[in-house]
């Protein structure tokens, strides 16, 4: 077990890091590659440098830091230390080696599928210009295994697989992306409903703003194969925004799952928490919500804007699938406002945990998020202009930020209300409330809010959900932990062999 | 002048939304009430019903006192927010261009969150909130066909009536004095919005003209369209209905307003 003094010191040096990358993607710096002495024979170890690369480099140092301070100890490092060597790879070989020492953190066997299939995906799109079915089916393979890695990792290898293949693919793989994404975010946000725990709530999340970004990426793919570089420049900015939620908006779950001592939803009650702190979490609970003014909402409506921009020239087969998206991402808000709401009130229980050690920074940290996030979600702006040179690389054009929502506006009027509303209250009620036990008065205990799925369908419908239910959670006999290991390092040797037979893409 | 005209439309948006949902409220229970064959009570008993109740001094249980201070406010200040960005009865309102329909389901959606969380109930509407989004959306396709706007309409109007049902069945029983009279005032606001959004669509804004002359012509004209839609919605709510049913009526709006959307992307002009 690795001493909290080197977890500390990596936290710190992430953070650092993270701040030198946002100096360099303000001035706009100039892009490089270096070559390091290390790899293949006759190869070497590629690293590379782009706006890309600086912007998702920014998104994995600041997830893999709250991971660390959450989790402590050399299993976070290396996870971390794999996360940045995939980001800034140069080439493939380099992308599986960072992969596979990502496998050291948390979900290892989701983790190992998730490279072996980009490694499948990455042998498929090898071997000199792969025509255009073949470049189809390595990108949707690659983007359903990037999205099942999750987190910043997996949205920078989304993005960088539409940059890649999205050109050379006919528009109908993008539609596998496009319909994924709007079902993923949908899941997400049912499973960040049913979750018992902050913890599961965060991973629904994730799960959520991963799908986010697959559907932007398949806008991306599908916008480049179509020729139309509008809707696929404002898809990318959706999956840039939901990106920067998944570096600053899931942490804040998971860094109060830490820190409240894991408070079950099903059982809300009375927290004192200091009221920066329970605002910092109410924060998160809006933007993970996906509600306005926050980040989420923003990332929901930009995606929501491409979709409806280029129906026109599509196919009925492609319009068709633009509405499902459109209905999933719809689902996808009401029931991660449902979740927001099972957490609102759950925030509301039991003490807070002892802390010490790196526990100590939890509020800290929670505060430096939940800043980062209502920043992020003020000025989406902001966000969209730190990938400007991206997605001007990636489709030629230049949109500025986001146009027909703002987010100053719709904050100004929530607080200017509350404030005449509270302002009203006090005047009236300056003694306050009148508090009362529960039961007294008839005042009744706190019950916590359904779980989504029961308020969502009829009971006749819910017999058969919960038997797919349990379907699902049948246990799986393939893989287990050894084997989840061995598929990624066959991956690794797949990989291996196409550089040394020259077929690297 | 200009900015000063779009800011002087917005105060009378926000005065109208706001004394429009009071009134409708009473409206509908007098309406009710003369159908039942009962004695009605004054279209104004909503606004009086607010006032004693923002005397009254709230009971909270102390295990959520926080939560029941802060919520009722938020749900209000969402409510309040969406009508003031609704379209309403000139396209010359300052805050317009702040937020397109989605935002205005969006702040919908944080005033259900809100209400829930305060409440401690469930409320009902996921599958209503679904389809304003999604109908939403099929106004939002620049150059779609009138049916798209007309099928939009129509699941605004299924999910106005289901909400207008549903909330009257269900009130704020765990709520007291002033925290009620908050969450009935946004409720009211509400119900609003649903009606303004579902005549927006189909008449669009400044029916009387562009500029101040044609104000007046136009509130009568989208005032008269909002009373008309609150007067179909309540005389469809005096079926006798199952409660399970509403459920029903607001995914038939979901299937309207997925059919809405999919007529707007074949009809739409594209970028």
């Amino acid at each position: 077990m690795t001493r909290p003094n080197g977890s500390a010191f990596l936290v710190l040096l992430s953070l650092l890091a993270a701040l030198a990358v946002l100096g360099w993607l303000l001035v706009g710096g100039e892009g490089g590659a270096v070559v390091l002495p290390v790899g293949p024979f006759g190869q070497g170890m590629r690293l590379a440098f782009n706006a890309l690369t600086g912007f998702f480099l920014l998104v994995v140092l600041l997830e893999g830091a709250a991971g660390i301070l959450v989790r402590p100890g050399w299993r976070g490092m290396v996870g971390l230390a794999g996360a940045v060597l995939a980001v800034v790879a140069g080439d493939g070989f380099v992308v599986l080696i960072g992969l596979g020492a990502t496998l050291a953190g948390p979900g290892r066997r989701r983790r190992g599928i998730a490279l072996a299939g980009i490694a499948v995906a990455m042998a498929l799109a090898s071997g000199g210009a792969p025509d255009g079915d073949r470049a189809g089916a390595a990108m949707a393979l690659g983007l359903a295994a990037a999205s099942g890695l999750g987190g910043g990792l997996g949205a920078y290898l989304m993005v960088r697989i539409v940059g890649d293949l999205g050109g050379m693919a006919p528009a109908a793989w993008s539609l596998l992306p496009l319909l994924g994404g709007a079902g993923l975010t949908a899941w997400g946000a049912l499973a960040a409903g049913r979750a018992r725990r902050l913890g599961g709530v965060a991973e629904g999340i994730t799960a959520m703003l991963g799908g986010l970004v697959l559907l932007g990426a398949g806008l991306g793919a599908a916008g480049r194969a179509a020729d139309l570089m509008l809707p696929a420049a404002i898809g990318l900015q959706a999956a840039l925004l939901a990106a920067t939620g998944l570096a600053v908006v899931a942490p804040i779950f998971r860094l109060a799952d830490a820190l409240l001592g894991a408070p079950s939803t099903l059982r809300p009650g009375g927290l004192r928490l200091p009221p920066v702190l329970c605002g910092c979490l109410l924060t998160g609970v809006l933007a993970g919500g996906l509600m306005p003014p926050g980040l989420g909402f923003v990332a929901v409506w930009t995606a929501l804007k491409a979709l409806l921009i280029a129906p026109a020239p599509l196919p009925v087969i492609g319009q068709a699938a633009l509405a499902a998206a459109i209905g999933g991402l719809a689902i996808a808000v009401v029931l991660a406002a449902a979740a927001a709401a099972r957490v609102a009130r759950a925030l509301a229980l039991g003490g807070l945990a002892p802390t010490e050690g790196l526990a100590r920074f939890l509020p800290v940290a929670i505060a430096g998020f939940a800043l980062l996030a209502g920043v992020a979600g003020l000025y989406p702006g902001a966000v969209i202009w730190l990938g400007r040179d991206s997605l001007i690389g990636l489709t030629g054009i230049a949109v500025s930020g986001v146009a027909g929502y703002s987010a100053w506006a719709v904050a100004a009027i929530l607080l200017a209300t509350g404030l005449g509303a509270r302002l009203l209250v006090q005047r009236r009620h300056a003694a306050g409330a009148r508090l009362v036990p529960a039961w007294m008065d008839g005042a009744p205990p706190i019950a916590a809010t359904d779980p989504p799925a029961r308020r969502l369908l009829p009971p006749r419908l819910l017999r058969h959900w919960r038997g797919l239910r349990r379907l699902a959670a049948r246990p799986i006999a393939w893989p287990d932990t050894t084997q989840a290991w061995l598929a990624p390092l066959l991956a690794v040797l797949a990989g291996l062999l196409l550089f040394a037979t020259g077929a690297g893409p | 002048m200009s900015l000063l005209l779009s800011m002087l439309a917005e105060v009378v948006q926000a005065l109208v939304m706001l004394g429009g949902a009071l009134w409708l409220d009473g409206l509908r229970g007098w309406l009710t009430a003369r159908l039942a064959g009962r004695a009605a009570p004054s279209v104004l008993a909503r606004w009086h019903d607010l006032r004693r109740l923002i005397r009254k001094q709230p009971m909270r249980g102390e295990t959520m006192a926080m939560t029941a201070a802060v919520m009722p406010v938020l749900a209000l200040a969402a409510n309040a927010g969406a009508a003031v960005l609704v379209p309403g009865f000139t396209a010359d309102l300052a805050l317009l261009p702040a937020g397109d329909a989605f935002v205005v389901v969006g702040l919908l959606v944080l005033g259900r969150m809100a209400m829930e969380t305060a409440s401690g109930t469930a409320a009902e509407g996921i599958w209503g909130d679904a389809a304003l989004l999604i109908a939403a959306g099929a106004t939002a396709v620049p150059g779609s066909d009138v049916a798209a706007a007309v099928l939009a309409a129509g699941a605004m109007v299924l999910v106005a009536e289901a909400g207008v049902r549903g909330e009257d069945l269900r009130g704020w029983p765990e709520m007291s004095g002033v925290d009620a009279a908050l969450l009935g005032l946004a409720a009211a606001l509400r119900r609003m919005v649903l009606v303004a959004l579902a005549v927006g669509p189909i008449m669009g804004p400044g029916a009387g003209g562009p500029g101040i002359e044609g104000w007046p012509v136009s509130l009568l004209v989208w005032l008269a369209a909002v009373s008309l839609v609150t007067l179909g919605v309540t005389l469809a709510g005096l079926a006798p209905r199952r409660p399970a049913r509403m459920r029903e009526a607001r995914m038939l709006a979901l299937a309207l307003a997925g059919v809405a959307v999919v007529v707007a992307l074949a009809t739409g002009e594209g970028s």
